[in-house]
């Protein structure tokens, strides 16, 4: 229990998810740009004996909310719950920030602001002088870094000795600009400007873009082979000992549990998880840095085009760690139909579990010879980029049919670019990324698993019970490129894309014992001994990016539009999309080899 | 040289004084974003195909598509 409540309100991107976390020890994703934070997320602080209830809200731009982000912000700052609201304001933006201070400390008592990143402040040569801004807001003013957690523990003091107060400020926002604020900051002259010119300019806008693309996906591919062929050598070491002790156990030791949930781990830990370790920091760096709205930036004629919202980039972006991250990340779309667009295609963008496939794939098929990774890299990045011509052509399909409709304002704020936090950013990947595909892996792999080696091992007549499902597939699977275990895979890998190969090889592997690869293309010959071929890989990979969402991302689409229609529309337009595109390309690569 | 023109078509490197803003579902916005009567705007630069812009205004770089920045006159006042 708590004795007071404390919010956290403030213009997007002033560093509130940072404070909060620096105050109840959270771990809330933070990121720089504008829409990082859509829902209210509540920790605790304990201070000198009190137990406060810490809330940080959505950013908003006026007591006006616009998108669904916002109105869940000023929700629950008008119903009262708050004992005191703190203010966040950023330091190198004082003047617009203090506009919204203003109209909030008219609405709300209790109010302390807090003068935030001041250390940038510092160094474009902003001066902000804080006792006389407390003077003449008549609030009182903490200073702060909320980065280098400087002046922390004077807000949680101010917090604590808080008393209950409820003061009008009389001045105007220019008044109060001007006698607090000493601004030597070059407007067109400074670093980020120059930055700008190149990675939002015309000419270099896009080649940035794909090379930065490039480049991460290029040392993901790379950085991913090694602990791949490591952990897969453990494991089938690990495997061995096990049946060396318990083979003798009976059916359940021996297969269920060994055969299948420990081997369906090992798969799932030695193939998937590195390249989705190795990938999550990565982008996280580009979202720290303050990069993604500059790709709404660039791509927004793309988008206009399309009748799409150019933020939806930024809800693609957020697809690419996890779709349904991903559908929740839309509430900062303000056109509820341009949200649905958005929240219908995020499916398109693999997210980080059928990313690790596809560079599972790639690796297997494509590499070899010279460049080897860099033709991996660029395999993946066609693939990746597949998917944004489909969102671009859904999204126009669907802008000019069922969600017909004005188009709306684009208004991005961009951020100034900073220093990715890197110790926060390694720990939020072992945090979120590991230990969560660790947790997934026991909790959606491990029965999978068992599933899967019953399924082989229960027969009908002579025939094994997953040869009967997969045969009953084959004919339709083999119109898309594909074979009856692949889309047996997809369907039982449904509660979670990173099982979809694992199961494949699972399939393949049957009873055949332990197989061990010291590189991703040895994994090829298993493939290839099961009929595998480059039109299989291609299909595959494109089945991945089109086809149905997983169960959490479907039950997020029905939680977020509150509709049962919608959500069957986001499970059938990727699937249809999906069998359409691997039955044409299966048909036209077959003509070609023939 | 003063005179008024719209913020659209105010040419990159250059900056003006927000003149008034017409009536347009986003004029609150605008607002809230500080684009407000009076202050300082620096043209910094277009996006590629020149669909939306990139504004400095009050200490923070906004974009806007060009069907936002016409509704916004400002009054050119000099060259930086």
């Amino acid at each position: 229990m708590y004795d007071k409540v404390v919010v956290l309100v403030g213009n997007p991107n002033t560093g509130k998810s940072t404070i909060f976390n620096a105050l109840t020890g959270s771990h809330q994703h933070t990121g720089n740009w504008s829409g990082k934070t859509v829902g209210n997320a509540a920790g605790t602080m304990e201070y000198k004996g009190t137990v406060y209830e810490i809330i940080d809200l959505p950013g908003i731009y006026s007591t006006n909310p616009v998108s669904a982000d916002e109105k869940c912000a000023m929700e629950c700052i008008k119903s009262g719950l708050a004992d005191i609201v703190v203010i966040v304001l950023d330091a190198t933006c004082l003047e617009r920030n203090l506009i919204l201070a203003l109209e909030l400390s008219c609405l709300c008592c209790n109010v302390i602001v807090c003068v935030n990143l001041l250390d940038e402040a510092k160094k474009k040569g902003i001066k902000v002088d804080t006792e006389k801004l407390s003077e003449l807001l008549n609030l009182p003013v903490v200073a702060a870094a909320a980065r280098q957690g400087e002046g922390l523990d004077k807000l949680k003091e101010e917090i604590h000795s808080h008393d209950s107060s409820c003061q009008q400020c009389q001045c105007s926002v220019e008044y109060i600009y001007e006698n607090c604020v000493e601004n030597n900051c070059s407007i067109f002259n400074n670093r980020d400007r120059k930055i700008d010119r190149i990675v939002t300019g015309r000419m270099w806008g896009i080649p940035v873009m794909l090379f930065l693309l490039c480049l991460i996906l290029w040392l993901t591919i790379v950085g991913t082979n090694y602990p791949s062929a490591f952990l897969s050598s453990v494991f089938s070491n690990i495997e061995g000992y096990l049946l060396d002790i318990f083979g003798d156990n009976g059916w359940f030791v021996k297969g269920v549990l060994i055969e299948g949930v420990f081997r369906t781990l090992s798969w799932v830990v030695a193939v998937m998880l590195p390249p989705m370790a190795i990938f999550f920091p990565l982008f996280t760096i580009l979202e720290d840095l303050g990069y993604l709205p500059r790709i709404a930036f660039n791509a927004d004629k793309l988008f206009k085009k399309v009748n799409a919202h150019s933020k939806m980039v930024l809800t693609m972006c957020m697809g690419f760690g996890c779709n349904a991250v991903g559908v929740v990340s839309t509430r900062i779309i303000e056109s509820k139909k341009e949200r649905l667009i958005a929240i219908l295609t995020n499916n398109f963008v693999p997210c980080n579990g059928r990313f690790a496939g596809l560079i599972m794939l790639a690796s297997v098929f494509i590499a070899g010879g010279v460049f080897s990774s860099v033709k991996v890299t660029l395999t993946v990045v066609a693939a990746i980029m597949s998917g944004v011509v489909i969102t671009l052509i859904i999204s126009l399909i669907l802008s000019k049919t069922i969600l017909k409709g004005e188009q709306s304002s684009f208004i991005l704020e961009m951020p100034p670019y900073r220093r990715p936090q890197l110790k926060s950013i390694i720990e939020r990947s072992v945090r979120e990324r590991i230990l969560y595909v660790l947790g997934r892996a026991v909790v959606v792999a491990a029965p999978a698993g068992a599933l899967i080696w019953l399924m082989q091992n229960i027969t009908i007549g002579d025939i094994s019970l997953i040869a009967h499902i997969a045969g009953f597939l084959d004919p339709f699977a083999r119109l898309m490129g594909l074979d009856g275990y692949i889309l047996t895979a997809f369907i039982l890998g449904m509660p979670a894309n990173e099982i979809v190969l694992p199961i494949v090889i699972m399939c393949y592997t049957g009873n055949s014992g332990l197989i061990e690869f010291e590189n991703l293309s040895e994994l090829g010959l298993l493939l290839r001994e099961h009929g595998w071929t480059h039109i299989t890989a291609v299909c595959t990979m494109l089945f991945s990016l089109n086809h149905f969402p997983c169960t959490t991302t479907l039950l997020t689409v029905r939680k977020e539009t509150k509709s049962v229609k919608w959500t069957i529309a986001a499970f059938i337009i990727p699937t249809v999309t999906g069998i359409l595109i691997c039955m044409a390309v299966n048909f036209l690569l077959s003509l070609l080899t023939v | 040289m003063s005179e008024n023109v719209f913020l659209s078509d105010l040419p990159v490197g250059s900056s003006g004084r927000i003149f008034k803003i017409e009536p347009c579902p986003s004029e609150s916005r605008l607002k809230e974003l500080g684009f407000t009567e009076g202050s300082k705007v620096a043209v910094l630069h277009e996006n590629m195909g020149g669909s939306a812009c990139a504004y400095y205004i009050k200490g923070a770089v906004i974009a806007l598509r060009k069907e936002e920045s016409r509704n916004i006159v400002v009054r050119e006042d000099y060259y930086v």
